[in-house]
């Protein structure tokens, strides 16, 4: 089991894994979590920090330290991203980061779909130097990429968990979507509505639990068998986006963390697959 | 299957960079584990991955959807912008401590407060009203609509 949480990864790996979790955390910080910088101006007394904020003693949010947080999570991705200070950048952007979802979180309402992008920023950092040129195999690389997997796999487990321990059994033949569907109208789902197809809403909901409960199988699958499973969940959030207007990407971009991403770097340079020998530590260390 | 042909031990990692790792790894799984078992959402990041978890029974289940409306200065009523742009908070928030808003509708100060903030040129919020679409389901379909008033607060 030991040698399952260190299966030697290439660096380059890691480093496109950066470029991408530190790009899309730009983009989550502006879009998808701006509630949190909504928050910034919500009435003080609507802030009930989560047991984690409490414990760390966090103040209560203001627009300056808003945009402080902001601020470390651009810049320090930014640095990170391109393979610089990646464990001092990317621990900064992880607090900064975890911060804001504190935040983000502590005003009624969590959200579930960031597990994976958390876990990811602090990892990744765990790796240290990585170029995008590095394959030299690394289970320190493993290690993360293993990490953020799980994470990504808890969260649909987990959630068909949840749903047996709050909804019981009575979960999948329940009207949960029906509940969803009215309470956030979207043209695709009042089609879905106004067609009066009740079955196919069950349908859906027990492909979600049964898909829910057997995805773990994606961290010991390969190839196409894996991509076959990475390929229906995207699709599974696809469809949850244009019925229901729940889009769930923190989660779906984590998934890359499942691919030889290293291949997308070899070919964008049109030269000759020489051996180039990459600055880097000697092997060994 | 990935945990057969990995085979060997882990190469050019020593025990103390494994050891913390596998430390690690082991620690936040249980403590997800632990979390979906006894949690709350207090305990984020590590709590139930409770969204759309609970049952909506095909008889007898309900609907419920919170919005907020308010009247103006002038008298006429508005729904408030519940998606985040309005006062800050979204309807989520506002049904996440709905109970605590009903006992003190003192707290709806607040969105008067939030909105002079954000929309300064905005006319003012002279009321404050929470209000509950319920829909009662049978046999999955809609066969009752009412709505009531969970908090008013007149403005200060």
């Amino acid at each position: 089991m030991t040698a399952w949480w260190f299966p030697p990864v290439p660096r380059a790996r890691v480093a496109v894994l950066r470029a991408v979790i530190y790009g899309f955390v730009w983009l989550d910080v502006l879009i998808f979590t701006r509630g949190a910088f909504m928050h910034l101006h919500a009435p003080a007394e609507f802030y009930r920090p989560v047991l984690l904020a409490r414990l760390l003693g966090l103040p209560a949010p203001t627009p300056a330290l808003g945009f402080a947080l902001l601020a470390v999570i651009f810049l320090g991705g930014a640095v990170a991203a391109g393979g610089r200070l990646p464990r001092v950048a990317g621990l900064a952007v992880a607090c900064a980061y975890l911060w804001w979802a504190l935040i983000a979180m502590s005003y009624g309402k969590v959200d579930h779909d960031h597990l994976a992008l958390i876990v990811a920023l602090i990892v990744l950092p765990t790796v240290g130097r990585a170029g995008f040129r590095d394959r030299t195999p690394d289970p320190a690389a493993g290690w993360a990429l293993r990490c953020v997997q799980i994470a990504v796999v808890a969260t649909y487990f987990l959630a068909a968990w949840a749903k047996m321990r709050m909804g019981g059994w009575g979960w999948a033949s329940g009207e949960i979507l029906q509940w969803a569907l009215t309470r956030r109208p979207t043209l695709t789902g009042e089609l879905l509505l106004a067609l009066d197809v009740p079955w196919l809403l069950y349908l859906f909901q027990w492909v979600v639990l049964i898909a829910e409960f057997l995805s773990p199988v994606a961290l010991f699958l390969r190839g196409r068998a894996l991509a076959a499973v990475a390929a229906f969940w995207l699709g599974f959030h696809l469809v949850t986006y244009l019925t229901l207007d729940i889009h769930f990407l923190p989660t779906a971009i984590c998934w890359a963390a499942f691919a030889p991403l290293e291949r997308l770097v070899r070919t964008v340079p049109a030269v000759a697959p020489a051996p180039v020998q990459v600055r880097g530590r000697a092997p060994g260390r | 299957m990935a945990l057969v042909d990995r085979g060997a031990d882990a190469p050019g990692l020593r025990p103390a960079r494994r050891v913390p790792r596998l430390v690690a790894g082991w620690l936040g799984i249980g403590v997800l584990l632990a979390g979906s078992a006894w949690g709350q959402d207090d305990h984020f990041p590590a709590g139930p991955m409770a969204q759309y978890a609970f049952a909506v029974p095909s008889t007898g289940g309900e609907i419920r959807d919170t919005y907020v409306l308010a009247e103006l200065d002038d008298g006429s009523w508005e729904r408030v912008d519940l998606s985040g742009g309005g006062v800050g908070l979204r309807r989520a928030e506002i049904e996440g401590q709905l109970s605590r808003l009903a006992q003190d509708p003192r707290l709806l100060q607040g969105f008067a407060v939030a909105r002079e903030r954000l929309h300064p040129a905005a006319p003012r919020y002279r009321t404050v009203r929470i209000m509950v679409d319920i829909t009662r389901l049978h046999d999955g379909r809609p066969v009752h609509r009412s709505t009531v008033v969970r908090a008013t607060w007149r403005v200060r």
